[in-house]
């Protein structure tokens, strides 16, 4: 009798669930953001989310679960039902680089999760102070080598982004910058316009303005490409072929969420991100939308993996442990 | 004449029917936030940001402008009224302001408190104005070795201050610094004191400590002493301040102002620093310090002048540098942005009207949150006449609500009830809590700073003493100990004489 109450369980789960996925969303849906409100990544995620609202046709509720560098609210995300109703607004540091940081991490970016959608990546700027006589990235390494050791470098922290970047640059250069870490980044940027420290890096979108007034001289993006933002700001790949080091944010399902819902979001994502309020206002915040549109879940799975493979690549160059 | 000229053409900008209306609701809702403990101006600002998409800029920036200070002083009312500050910068109002409170004396404190704000804020409005610009320039002088030195001086006011013991001062302002070091290792991300906990990781937060070393523990001593509460119910006098108030407090509001507006120019901590430095200075100048503590009305005009002077001139750097001094005003150059407004000294000259609609919306928003609280000061005051079986639970649940509101977190509603207990014990064993909680918030700004000055310095610790403003700082925290221990040191005769009337 338990047997069979069971198979009946299963046969009508079975019926139901296509039905479900067809017929979502019924309430409203929520997106975990893993930082505070008013972090980056919150403004992203609300300003994605009120676009949501017309083609889902329901509201999207950003939750905020900050705290222990993204690993609280990812961790939340990762045990959350798969029943399309909580997502994750990933950070490229939950999901690449907690895993070559954190020990004992309480989720897996790849087995928890179902990439949605790439929404958006936010690119780095190398800056200097005006008095630094290097124009160039192949300058500063030149200035670097001949007196070395003399230079300073605003970054975020060692084992974030900016400070990962700059680990990376000496490694690769073969300079011996000296990284000065702020926990709030504006000190640092304080600390570059001033000249206290010649040089930092610095995400797109809070050194644009003080670039643009002279304040500080852009040296080069620290990705593969020019930003559609500063045509004339060289790439640092241009010098140091293939160096990229972006943030990012995805979309992320808990695992097991049916594949009709991760694609039924995906196309709403992708809508949303082809807004034109969104168009012009994320360029402005520093937030790169892809022109080509947002890709499909399996164009994110597949960027994602090569992340995790330069993460794993790069902390292991760098001789960085997980703590 | 160019200042008046400019401060008209700025009113002219900020007083159209919409703009108002934008500044009472920016300021209302602030005031809102303020009052109910744990919901801070940043979240506010960051879940309002996307109805700004749709305003004028210079109406958005006036709302959330507004949003920012109400909140300053919403802060203040619960720190007086309940003994919470809800704010860092308000730790020191509910000192002399919970003891007015009880003495039955909350209207003339809140009442001091809103005009003292409003005062300052008048002052500090011209400041920016006038010397918004060349005031910068000493902005931009505070590296983060005069910041290091700033934060000694910063936790040498706080042990001036207690009212007690000199040494258990010492012993509060380091277990404060201690707990500040929970958290991560700020250069190597090294887990510190945090026991593989998940939600100790980023360390401590600073409303959890205040709430529960302030106010669950003053439920606590409340309910020991039942018959107490009655008499505050029934001691409660005027609503407004005496001809002796105003008096009183007057030079107060007047210094308190200045040292907030010179201290706020300087990002980060500034105006915790600015209300500690008022209060110090009013109890070291006053011919009768022992009533420091037990209900001065100096000991609230001060501080809240000089918050809410600091909370307008941290305004400078980001407008004219486009630099944000706090996370608050990181989101204000977010809605800049957004409004395609790049912050920095060319908003002056490419965006007059935003510059100085601005900066005169700022008097504005002070006035309008004068016209909102006083007459507010009654429906407060009359919160302290509901019976106390009734306010207590109801206290607990707001703070236990707004605690978990800032982060979700149900470990942070468990880790205020433990400061709560180790508030209570702190009160019982004569500790007083102030002096930690400000070593708690200045703890990790000196740590950085120190950390990032010796690494600029390559190592060499002389460059605090070697840069001219550094040095001084540290010039006057050493004369300021010597001062505070002098007493001491000469014997302790005349400190008996003036510590026994407790």
């Amino acid at each position: 009798m338990r047997g069979s109450g069971a198979l009946i369980g299963m046969a009508l789960l079975a019926a139901v669930a296509p039905a479900a996925a067809q017929s979502w969303p019924q309430r409203p849906v929520t997106f975990i953001v893993s930082q505070s409100a008013g972090a980056s990544p919150d403004v992203m995620a609300r300003m994605i989310a009120t676009k949501l609202a017309a083609p889902l046709g329901q509201q999207v509720i950003i939750e905020n679960k900050p705290g222990a560098g993204n690993v609280i609210g990812a961790q939340a995300a990762a045990r959350a039902a798969p029943d399309g109703y909580t997502f994750f607004f990933a950070t490229s540091a939950a999901l690449v680089t907690n895993p070559y940081m954190v020990k004992n991490l309480s989720y897996d970016p790849v087995k928890d999760f179902v990439p949605v959608a790439l929404v958006t990546r936010s690119h780095q700027v190398i800056v200097a102070h005006p008095d630094v006589p290097a124009k160039t990235l192949a300058e500063l390494i030149a200035l670097d080598k001949k007196d070395p050791g003399k230079i300073s470098m605003s970054v975020d922290g060692a084992r974030n982004l900016a400070g990962v970047t700059a680990q990376a640059l000496n490694k690769r250069a073969g300079t011996q910058f000296v990284l000065i870490p702020s926990v709030n980044i504006n000190n640092g940027l304080q600390d570059t316009i001033t000249g206290r420290t010649q040089t930092g890096i610095f995400s797109a979108s809070i050194v644009e303005a003080h670039v643009r007034s002279g304040a500080l001289r852009a040296l080069a993006t620290a990705s593969t490409h020019r930003l559609v933002a500063a045509p004339d700001v060289p790439a640092a790949a241009e010098t140091l072929p293939g160096f990229d080091f972006s943030g990012w944010f995805m979309v992320m399902a808990p695992a097991g969420t049916p594949g009709e819902i991760v694609n039924k979001l995906n196309g709403a994502v992708a809508e949303a991100a082809r807004d034109t309020q969104v168009r012009e206002l994320a360029p402005k915040l520093g937030f790169e939308l892809d022109p080509k549109g947002v890709g499909s879940p399996e164009d994110a799975a597949e960027f994602l993996k090569a992340q995790l493979a330069l993460w794993a690549r790069t902390t292991q160059e760098l001789g960085i442990e997980p703590q | 004449m160019d200042l008046i000229q400019n401060l008209w053409f700025g009113f002219g900008v900020a007083v159209t029917p919409m703009n108002l209306l934008l500044c009472l609701i920016g300021a209302l809702v602030g005031t809102l936030i303020g009052v109910l403990p744990g919901i801070g101006p940043l979240a506010t600002i960051a879940m309002l940001l996307p109805i700004t998409f749709g305003l004028p800029p210079v109406g958005a920036l006036i709302m959330l402008a507004g949003i920012y200070y109400g909140a300053q002083y919403g802060g203040s009312t619960t720190s007086i009224l309940i003994n919470i500050p809800g704010e860092s910068s308000s730790v020191v109002t509910a000192l002399d302001g919970h003891q007015m409170a009880k003495q039955g004396r909350a209207g003339p404190a809140l009442a001091i408190a809103a005009i003292g704000s409003f005062i300052a804020g008048c002052f500090s409005t011209v400041l920016v104005a006038a010397l918004g610009v060349p005031l910068t320039a000493l902005a931009l002088k505070f590296g983060p070795a005069e910041y290091f030195s700033l934060m000694v001086l910063g936790l040498v006011f706080a042990v001036v201050l207690a009212k007690g013991s000199i040494l258990k001062a010492i012993a509060m302002v380091m277990l404060g610094l201690l707990l500040s070091c929970v958290g991560s290792d700020i250069e190597t991300g090294q887990s510190r004191m945090a026991f593989d906990i998940p939600e100790l990781a980023d360390g401590i937060g600073f409303v959890t400590v205040a709430m529960g070393v302030f106010g669950y523990a003053e439920i606590m001593r409340n309910l020991e002493q039942e018959e107490s509460r009655e008499i505050v119910e029934a001691k409660i006098t005027g609503l407004m301040p005496t001809w002796k108030d105003f008096k009183d407090s007057a030079g107060a509001i007047g210094r308190g102002t200045i040292l907030g507006s010179i201290l706020g120019i300087l990002p980060g901590g500034g105006a915790v620093i600015a209300s500690f430095a008022a209060y110090t200075f009013e109890k070291k100048i006053s011919k009768n310090p022992e009533r420091f503590g037990r209900g001065a009305i100096e000991g609230v005009a001060a501080p809240e002048s000089a918050n809410n002077a600091a909370a307008q001139t941290s305004f400078i750097p980001l407008l004219t540098l486009g630099i944000p001094p706090n996370a608050v005003m990181a989101l204000m150059v977010g809605a800049m942005t957004i409004h395609g407004i790049v912050p920095g000294p060319q908003v002056m000259t490419k965006q007059p009207e935003l510059f100085w609609g601005l900066i005169c919306s700022m008097w504005i928003g002070n006035l309008m949150l004068v016209v909102i609280n006083l007459p507010l000061v009654g429906v407060w005051v009359s919160l302290l006449r509901v019976p106390y079986r009734l306010l207590f639970p109801a206290i607990l649940i707001f703070c236990a609500i707004g605690v978990y509101s800032i982060n979700n977190a149900p470990a942070d509603a468990i880790m205020v009830a433990v400061f709560g207990f180790v508030g209570y014990f702190l009160v019982k064993t004569e500790f007083e809590p102030a002096p930690m909680l400000l070593g708690f918030v200045l703890g990790p700004l000196m740590e950085e700073n120190l950390r990032r000055a010796m690494l600029i310095a390559r190592g060499d610790p002389t460059t605090f003493l070697t840069r001219p403003i550094s040095g001084g700082l540290l010039a006057i925290a050493a004369i300021l100990i010597l001062l505070a221990l002098l007493p001491m040191i000469r014997g302790k005769r005349d400190e008996v004489f003036v510590e026994s009337e407790t």
